[in-house]
């Protein structure tokens, strides 16, 4: 299975690429690369399974660094919807035995038909927000608000847009809807070994407000300990194999790096088409899936 | 300390430790990597090797220990950038909020315990 030069190449690359595109979208690239190891290598799905979510902390704490030093990915919120997201994935992870995952691809795949098309007429970049709350455009961290103060309050947040060169403010709204769909993604991650970005993206947009480049490294940042969460059940189990996730986790940090640059040169509005059309695409795989393929 | 300059100071705590993480993983992943394959080490099926055995094997050259040990460090990264999280709110005296972190820490320590017993 794993064994030639070219094997390995072909995982390193599949790897480079599927981080290139986590780190662009924010989605942790396990949507790609498990369809590329099942389908292009004859890697067994669980194991296919298991190396996709280890790589997916690799492709987070790569990328999830470079957006907290850039400012860009809001640590408070993100830890807030880390509970509901680390719930999901134990819940995901351990149910993995025992739920006919194409029950689940094919639910996962209707929800994700309706979310690309909102996510393609939705705001063009969060600017739009931001711009109605003027006395929040500042520079620098969020302040958080006196005692007593909301807590929706403490989770707003702000950063500098390098491609629109302004700093873009945000004010975090339905929280609770961000966290229903925060462990729906866990369970979703837990089980299928997708970072989950596919939910929490267009979740923390489009109904928590979330200006699109805020979400997806918001979204990277929790993908980490999203995976996790159910690494170590999937470890337990034996279906980490060392070498096949090696090579894909070296592929996956190049890839993610080189998506991270290019990334700081895209406007949101292209990543908020970019997104909507990887979703139709992942929606289409998993209907398939479901329908004719079964879950392997 | 200004609250931006605490604020900056533990994004910067968090930078370090995920880049920590996934540089020392990353330098094991290779290494081990490269022994498995010029040592034509075989691929054993099943559960991994308990911690204590995979530390001393390891130890002794083993390549797919070495990775293995590599993967058992990046897994366990976000679990420290959480707690590097946990505690410089609780340093800042967001106390909401490192509660907040410790509650994911728990839920992680769950699964670790789940699946590495």
């Amino acid at each position: 299975m794993f064994t030639s030069p070219l094997n390995i190449a072909f995982v390193v690359m599949a790897g480079a690429i599927t981080g290139a595109f986590g780190a662009i979208l924010g989605t942790g690239g396990g949507v790609f690369l498990i369809p590329l190891l099942v389908l292009g290598l004859g890697v067994p799905m669980h194991y296919a399974v298991a190396t996709s979510i280890v790589s997916i902390i690799a492709t987070s704490s790569a990328v999830a660094s470079a957006n907290v030093e850039r400012g860009t990915a809001n640590m408070r919120l993100g830890m807030t919807l880390e509970v509901a997201t680390s719930i999901g994935a134990i819940i995901g992870g351990i149910s993995a035995g025992w739920i006919a995952a194409s029950v689940l691809e094919g639910f996962f795949g209707l929800v994700l038909v309706p979310t690309a098309m909102l996510m393609w007429r939705g705001k063009e970049s969060g600017v739009e927000a931001a711009d109605q709350i003027g006395p929040l455009k500042q520079t620098g961290p969020p302040v958080p608000p006196p005692d007593g103060g909301q807590v929706m309050g403490a989770l707003d947040g702000s950063y500098f847009d390098e491609a629109e060169r302004r700093v873009v403010a945000y004010r975090v709204r339905r929280l609770g809807a961000g966290w229903a769909i925060s462990f729906v993604a866990g369970a979703v991650s837990g089980l299928l070994g997708i970072g989950g970005g596919v939910f929490k993206v267009p979740a923390l947009h489009l109904f928590c407000d979330v200006p699109i480049k805020a979400a997806a490294a918001t979204s990277n940042f929790m993908i980490g300990v999203t995976a996790a969460a159910s690494a170590f059940l999937y470890y337990g189990r034996g279906e980490v194999r060392p070498a096949l996730t090696a090579a894909t986790v070296i592929g996956v940090v190049a890839g993610s790096a080189l998506g991270s640059a290019l990334n700081r040169r895209l406007r949101g509005a292209h990543v908020q088409k970019v997104f909507a059309v990887l979703l139709v695409a992942v929606a289409m795989q998993m209907l398939y899936r479901a329908c004719f393929a079964g879950s392997g | 300390m200004s609250q931006t300059r605490r604020a900056a100071n533990l994004e910067r705590w968090v930078q370090r430790t995920l880049l920590s993480g996934t540089a020392l993983s990353g330098v094991l992943l290779v290494l081990g990597l490269l022994i498995v394959f010029m040592r034509h080490e075989p691929r054993p099926e099943g559960p991994s090797l308990g911690l204590g055995m995979l530390r001393r094997t390891a130890i002794a050259g083993n390549g797919l220990s070495i990775t293995d040990l590599g993967l058992l460090v990046l897994m366990v990264t976000p679990l420290l950038r959480v707690a590097v999280l946990a505690a410089g709110w609780a340093y800042e005296r967001e106390r909401r909020f490192a509660i907040v972190a410790l509650v994911v820490l728990c839920l992680l320590g769950f699964s670790i315990f789940l699946g590495i017993r």
